[in-house]
């Protein structure tokens, strides 16, 4: 018999295979071949958005498989989403709630529970006034959720302390956008890939943190020869294997690079001059603020970043940046970016230079030609930058400055005027940074693990957890135990993906509805209904208006509606995303304004975005097919001369080598859900350095030898990996371990970007010696 | 007993030599996808780890193989767990 059933399996597993990878055709039949009930779904992890089939059986998750019928992803996903059925039956998951009492985490009840945290809330606002509590969220929870905090935080409450970890991740991508084009959010599509013949992969392990996307780009390079790949990565990281020019500068060293790109493209008159003539404008900081110049200006400051000038300081030789100039400029070039341009001290810069490339060979709102920034998280885009959940925005594109957008704001929320600050809260960084001074007297951290991931560690873990006088309150809301619930004061148990619904935003501007399929074990409850109780017993207490949240909403669909009201006439417009729409729909990209709109694959371009139909934006002057930068002043995109900065800490004599982290392919972030899966945690068991083999015999350091990292900041130890990866000088260390040797982010630098306040993860001096 | 359905994107002209070094490594069998520049692929192994470290580190170790993605896993203990789990309510039903 185990013949028989092994053959079956085996029958199950080519069936499969081919229905993804050999085509749609018998995807309906494997999907039926069992008695599996299968739901449309979105996977948890990175911002890909991959769709997915749950497989439920008894009320538990029994299986995962890719889409076949999803239009980007068509059925692929990578290794980790395949152990998320296992991930959420994890049998550690927090089940009731805790209270710190006696400098001990116990269970407490439910009420109780948020009793205390309301309690807590309200007598930081009434003694030392709104500012004094703060709420730190996620680009993992849903987009209604993180809507719903925003709501509350600004226009309820009245501070603008409301941040998130995409602040880690992909705030300068957003500063790039907003400071180039006038918004946020990518102007082209994944259906781009099907036609770039340059890809220019920059600062970006796609292979390993976007597997799908890496497939995809394959699958192009291998449709046909003249599609060709350009890296840009100091670290020869899996995708190098397809690279056929590689730039691998000095880390921290890449804007002159950047430039001398655009130096040679200018010289060899590769630029496109009707589109620079038509849709671009030059301007320079000068005092503090922006000026404008002209291109020749422009062209006169490239000068300083001639190949030949730049070599020594970057690294990278003059003979390969022209050869990347050139294929750029050939298009047409899809750019796809990532932690390698955010996480810097010049990260807006960075993302700025990237699109000036895009914009003077006019690489952008044409099939295959456009900037695309790759997200990490599964709804940094949709829930957080989209629903405007940080200390500086407000939804869809509006910011606390402009009296304007807190006005319409405060109308649709009902909130009283003047109720939301015209100035920005505290970022990321400084909120942690005050609620070490006891500044911050009450801090709610939902689905994200600050404990672990924020850079500098040490002085932040003590502000949330080590006890004293007037020590701040803590809450945090986890699925899972981590390194932030051990020093929370309270712990509340929530529920994970599959057991509530909303909608998750991806990178290409795709909302994607994921169903509740199941109950929440013991008695966590979303993170939406702790919101509501939570907003209900402030307005009890008389620090929220009565009735600004109780009684308005019902469930996560009426927040839905207010989130698409608020979107109307904006440049986000998806009132055309009604939720019946969306529970059928593989997701739907926005502009989406009206109900019978299929979507919009290419933002700003007449004949494909809706808004340059109607509403605000309209304009029937123009032709299909042209473009306008509609968000923009003038409607010019807008092309900066940046300085290329160096990093905040470069390399010394007492700390000689670079500190980079990133991820690996089995684990996700800080590994509260991969180490939950036994085969993926024991596939990479423990942190590891990659060192050079340069470096090694610097050091007298062999494979397998402890190494101890120290910075200025604190030290981490960990098994050192001798392999011609990263560049001579530099050292690469996952961030996934939880341990204390092994924590990494304790020896980063939190040093960040003036603009977009995102730390300098990438670059920071270090010291190694064998442990 | 795992069994993972997985597919290959390889370069075209290493064809015979993919093949070869797939044939060599035990519980690896590969199937036709009607393309040229993909592989379909089977794993069989008794763990979980193992099949996993075939997976993401021996196939792409091989020359030629620009990138491997799993498709569908079946592991027979975690079924069994899960069947544990349940039994009540599949009887229910």
């Amino acid at each position: 018999m185990e013949t028989t059933r092994r053959d079956f399996i085996k029958t199950a597993a080519m069936t499969a295979v081919v229905s993804v990878a050999g085509g749609p055709a018998m995807a309906k039949a494997f999907q039926s071949a069992d008695s599996i009930e299968w739901h449309k779904s979105v996977c948890r992890f990175c911002g890909t958005g991959c769709g997915v089939l749950l497989g439920a059986r008894g009320g538990r998750l029994v299986a995962l498989r890719g889409d076949p019928e999803h239009p980007t992803t068509k059925g692929l996903v990578c290794a980790k989403a395949l152990f998320l059925p296992k991930i959420v039956h994890s049998k550690d998951r927090l089940t009731h709630p805790m209270a710190r009492k006696g400098g001990k985490l116990e269970k407490i009840g439910w009420n109780e529970a948020m009793e205390l945290l309301a309690d807590k809330f309200a007598k930081a606002i009434r003694k030392h006034g709104p500012n004094s509590v703060a709420y730190y969220g996620s680009g993992q929870a849903l987009s209604e959720e993180s809507y719903l905090a925003n709501r509350l935080f600004k226009g309820g409450i009245g501070t603008n302390n409301v941040e998130g970890n995409p602040r880690l991740c992909m705030a300068s991508a957003v500063g790039g956008y907003v400071s180039t084009y006038g918004k946020d959010e990518p102007m082209g599509s994944y259906d781009d890939i099907d036609h770039a013949k340059v890809f220019f992969l920059v600062g970006s392990n796609t292979a390993e943190c976007h597997p799908v996307i890496f497939d995809q780009i394959l699958a192009r390079k291998q449709s046909r020869r003249d599609v060709l790949v350009i890296v840009c990565d100091p670290r020869k990281s899996p995708i190098c294997s397809i690279a056929d020019v590689h730039l691998d500068p000095i880390p921290g060293y890449d804007l002159a690079v950047f430039h001398a790109m655009a130096h040679v493209i200018v010289k060899e008159k590769k630029y496109d001059e009707e589109f620079v003539n038509r849709h671009l404008q030059f301007k320079i900081v000068k005092d503090g603020a922006p000026a404008k110049v002209d291109f020749k200006a422009y062209c006169a400051f490239l000068d300083q970043f001639a190949p030949e000038k730049v070599e020594m300081s970057t690294g990278v030789s003059a003979k390969t940046i022209r050869e990347a100039a050139l294929l750029f400029a050939h298009g047409p070039t899809m750019s796809f970016w990532t932690m390698g341009l955010n996480q810097r001290i010049t990260g807006v810069w960075a993302n700025n230079l990237i699109h000036n490339l895009h914009l003077l060979t006019g690489q952008i709102g044409k099939p295959g030609a456009t900037p695309f920034s790759l997200t990490g998280q599964p709804n940094a885009c949709g829930g957080v930058r989209d629903t405007g959940s940080l200390c500086h925005i407000l939804p869809y594109g509006r910011v606390v400055k402009k009296t304007e957008h807190r006005e319409q704001m405060e109308k649709l929320w009902g909130a009283k005027s003047g109720t939301i600050q015209p100035k920005p809260g505290l970022n990321t960084i400084e909120m942690f940074r005050a609620l070490g001074k006891d500044a911050v007297q009450a801090m709610l951290v939902l689905t994200t693990n600050p404990g672990h991931s924020l850079p500098n560690l040490t002085p932040h873990r003590d502000a949330m957890g080590k006890q004293r006088a007037n020590k701040p309150f803590v809450a945090v809301i986890d699925a899972y135990p981590t390194r932030t619930t051990e020093l929370a004061d309270l712990v509340l148990p929530a529920a994970m993906w599959s057991e509530k619904e909303g909608v998750f935003g991806m990178s290409e501007r795709r909302y994607q509805y994921q169903p509740k399929i199941k109950e929440a074990p013991g008695e966590a409850r979303s993170d939406f209904d702790i919101l509501l109780d939570f907003a209900a017993r402030l307005e009890k207490k008389r620090v929220v208006p009565d009735g600004y949240i109780a009684g308005k909403f019902k469930n996560a669909d009426d927040v839905w509606d207010e989130m698409r009201l608020a979107s109307k006439d904006t440049a986000y417009d998806f009132m055309g995303q009604t939720r019946e729409r969306l529970k059928k729909e593989r997701g739907l990209r926005w502009p989406t304004p009206t109900e019978d709109h299929p979507g919009t694959c290419r933002r700003f371009v007449k004949g494909d975005d809706p808004l340059l139909d109607s509403g605000p934006y309209a304009d029937t002057a123009i032709l299909d097919g042209d473009l306008k930068f509609y968000a923009a002043p003038d409607n010019r995109a807008t092309v900066w001369l940046r300085p290329a900065k160096p990093p905040a800490e470069p390399p010394c004599k007492d700390y000689p080598v670079v500190l980079s982290t990133g991820r690996v392919l089995e684990h996700w972030h800080t590994g509260t859900m991969t180490m939950r899966a036994e085969e993926l945690r024991r596939a990479q068991p423990g942190c590891y350095v990659e060192i050079n083999p340069a470096d090694a015999k610097t050091y007298s350091i062999r494979t397998g030898d402890s190494v101890k990292i120290t910075s200025r900041r604190g030290e981490a130890v960990c098994k050192a990996r001798v392999v011609d990866v990263p560049r001579p000088g530099m050292i690469f260390v996952p961030w996934h371990w939880e341990d204390d040797p092994s924590l990494i982010n304790r020896v980063c630098i939190d040093a960040y970007d003036p603009g977009s306040k995102q730390p300098e993860f990438k670059v920071c001096a270090v010291k190694i010696a064998k442990a | 007993m795992v069994v993972v359905g997985a597919f290959a994107r390889i370069e075209l002209d290493k064809v015979d030599s993919i093949n070869e070094s797939f044939d060599a490594m035990p519980g690896v069998s590969t199937f036709d996808l009607g393309d040229d520049k993909k592989m379909g692929i089977l794993v069989e192994s008794d763990d979980m780890d193992s099949a996993h470290r075939v997976l993401t580190r021996d196939l792409r170790a091989v020359e030629g193989v620009l990138g491997v993605w799993p498709v569908y896993v079946h592991d027979e203990a975690e079924l069994e767990e899960v069947r544990q789990a349940t039994a009540g309510a599949v009887r229910d039903r």
